[in-house]
């Protein structure tokens, strides 16, 4: 049996790496938007081995309400970035600095 | 038969009617669903507050699953005095969209413009409303989700920048908010707040309980736009359509705010929180380091929007301040100041989108002697600005003066002077609106003429409504005050 703590290791990690995606990330948005997705990736993890562990089924059930929250927003994170790109024809990070004045 | 139903009825209209505002090909209908609803959402959120003003609990169990394993919603004086606030600036902000919104959104898109409208007032009215912790999460993205695409709707190309800034931070907020319930999940095994609070009561002082309130105070203060966390505000208030930057200021913060009220005070004991926990301390220090700096970027901003939106973070700042004083008296000021906020940014953000349908612009450059070519319009404004500012008669007044009361007796001194220089700095920042669109002459070839009255009827009812609440307090303070002691009773 696999401990407990292992899997909130794992979740500290996916979260750490996510982290590290979105601050350290200066090129591209889309691999913002990825990082994003692991971020809320890393807690789904927390919530099913806790649902787990704890024998409460209800844990499980939320992880579907978070992949949906998830999905609707990398979909809305992609459809401005569409819409970005076709306005700029640019991906870049530097490029959202541009709304100053 | 209709009134046991009114809490769940206040979240489901308006989700049920924003598809419906989709299937409606013409933008007229669309706003007159928009409308209809916001004002039905109205209706109730005051039959409630009636219900619920003498001190009752409203608990709903949805599907009629009992408390602890269905969702619970719960009506109180503190939510019934937010869903007031969300409910009534709709029906204003909706007011003014409809000649403003023809304007500025392309006619195919409006529509969906009020879809992602009523869909955001669904989610701040479900954050409210509800008493279960993830279901708090769910409309929380709901509402975040909807407002990027409002934000995105704006006219500027900056608009989707901005929008996709808000949705990358907004993100990151809720999963933080997501990780600390989850945590919380985690060592009581429930997710209903009554009975998170009673658990966590019993289970005490633990690493993951310290982990999980950490967790939720920085998600939530991404949310609310405290101090360092608050860089997607501006560009977001900035660039979103007017009627939208109006429903945003007025009540997103706002509603961020009562999460943090929540969280802090009722699902943790506030002898926890502030007393095992060094957080009263804490949030104290970046209100007050975030309503100088805030307010002295404000002062050099050229683009009337982004000062106000500054500004608005300033604001948030007293409410956090009033929070940190863990008072009674503290919080009847952050509550207080959280209703009269709404106002007077509603009142000015109002102005600015009269102005930004005349003008196309909120330059400062631009404004030029529009005292005497838009007079109701920057009177309207005035009112607002003097209530921002604080001046006795407003409401800006009222909800600074109990702050002021609540901070000296703690005998927090320095948080006095911080209120009094905040204030002081918004005397600067708004002066510059003031000389220039009242002591300049206007341009010999500007032909502006006055906002048509679609725009100034909501203007001036939210202006008329900064000094009515700053005249007469009595629902205000008494409505704040009822709140205020629910909060710190069920903590004490």
């Amino acid at each position: 049996m696999i401990p407990l703590s292992h899997y909130l290791v794992l979740s500290g990690i996916l979260f750490a790496l996510s982290m590290i995606g979105i601050f350290l990330n200066r090129k591209n948005i889309v691999i913002l938007l990825m990082a994003i997705e692991l971020l809320l990736l890393s807690a789904n993890m927390n919530f099913v081995a806790f649902s787990h562990y704890l024998g409460n089924m209800s844990g499980q059930v939320f992880v579907f309400f978070i992949l949906t929250v998830a999905a609707a927003e990398a979909s809305i994170g992609l459809a401005i970035l569409i819409i970005v790109f076709r306005n700029r024809q640019s991906i870049n990070v530097q490029d959202l600095g541009s709304l100053r004045g | 038969m209709i009134r046991e139903h009114l809490p769940v009825l206040q979240v489901v209209l308006p989700l049920v009617a924003a598809p419906l505002c989709l299937l409606l090909m013409r933008s007229v209908w669309a706003w007159l669903l928009a409308f209809i609803v916001s004002l039905a959402a109205l209706v109730i959120s005051i039959v409630l507050l009636r219900e619920v003003y003498a001190g009752e609990v409203l608990s709903y169990a949805i599907g009629g699953w009992a408390a602890p394993w269905g969702i619970e919603y719960r009506v109180d004086a503190v939510n019934a005095f937010i869903l007031i606030i969300v409910t009534a600036i709709s029906v204003v902000a909706l007011m003014f969209a409809k000649t403003s919104v023809a304007q500025e959104v392309a006619g195919d898109k409006q529509g969906l413009f009020y879809t992602a409208w009523l869909l955001c007032l669904t989610g701040l009215l479900g954050i409210a409303v509800t008493g279960d912790a993830f279901n708090l999460f769910v409309f929380l993205e709901i509402s975040s989700l909807s407002s990027y695409v409002l934000i995105g709707l704006g006219q500027d190309r900056r608009a989707l920048t901005a929008s996709f800034q808000y949705l990358v931070m907004g993100t990151i907020g809720a999963t933080f908010i997501l990780i600390g319930i989850g945590l919380l999940y985690m060592v009581t095994g429930t997710l209903n707040m009554m009975d998170l609070a009673a658990r966590l009561a019993v289970l005490g002082d633990s690493r993951t309980v310290q982990t999980a309130l950490a967790f939720l105070t920085v998600g939530i203060g991404l949310k609310l736009a405290l101090f360092p966390l608050h860089l997607w505000l501006p560009n977001a208030y900035t660039y979103a359509p007017s009627a939208v930057t109006v429903f945003l200021a007025a009540t997103a913060t706002k509603v961020a705010v009562y999460m943090l009220l929540r969280f802090l005070f009722q699902v943790f004991d506030a002898s926890f929180t502030f007393g095992a926990m060094p957080l009263g301390g804490f949030l104290a220090v970046l209100a007050a380091v975030g309503i100088l700096s805030t307010s002295t970027v404000s002062i050099f901003q050229d683009n009337i929007k982004r000062m106000l939106a500054y500004s608005s973070v300033a604001q948030v700042g007293y409410m956090v301040l009033g929070i940190s004083l863990v008072s009674s008296a503290g919080l009847t000021a952050a509550l207080l100041h959280l209703f009269n906020h709404a106002l007077m940014k509603g009142t000015l953000f109002l102005a600015l989108g009269c102005v930004a349908y005349r003008l196309g612009s909120v330059r400062l450059g631009a404004i030029a002697g529009l005292g005497q070519r838009m007079p109701w319009t920057m009177a309207a404004f005035l009112v607002g600005a003097l209530s921002l500012i604080g001046i006795p008669l407003t409401a800006g007044f009222v909800s600074k003066w109990y702050l002021i009361l609540a901070a000296v007796e703690r005998g927090w001194w320095p948080l006095v002077v911080v209120v009094i220089a905040g204030s002081l700095l918004a005397i600067i920042y708004v002066w510059r609106v003031v000389e220039m669109a009242y002591l300049r002459p206007p341009p010999e070839k500007l032909s502006v003429t006055e906002a048509p009255l679609s725009l100034l009827v909501p203007t001036w009812l939210l202006a008329g409504a900064n000094v009515y609440f700053g005249v007469d307090t009595q629902f205000s303070v008494g409505m704040a005050r009822q709140a205020a002691a629910l909060l710190t009773g069920s903590s004490g």
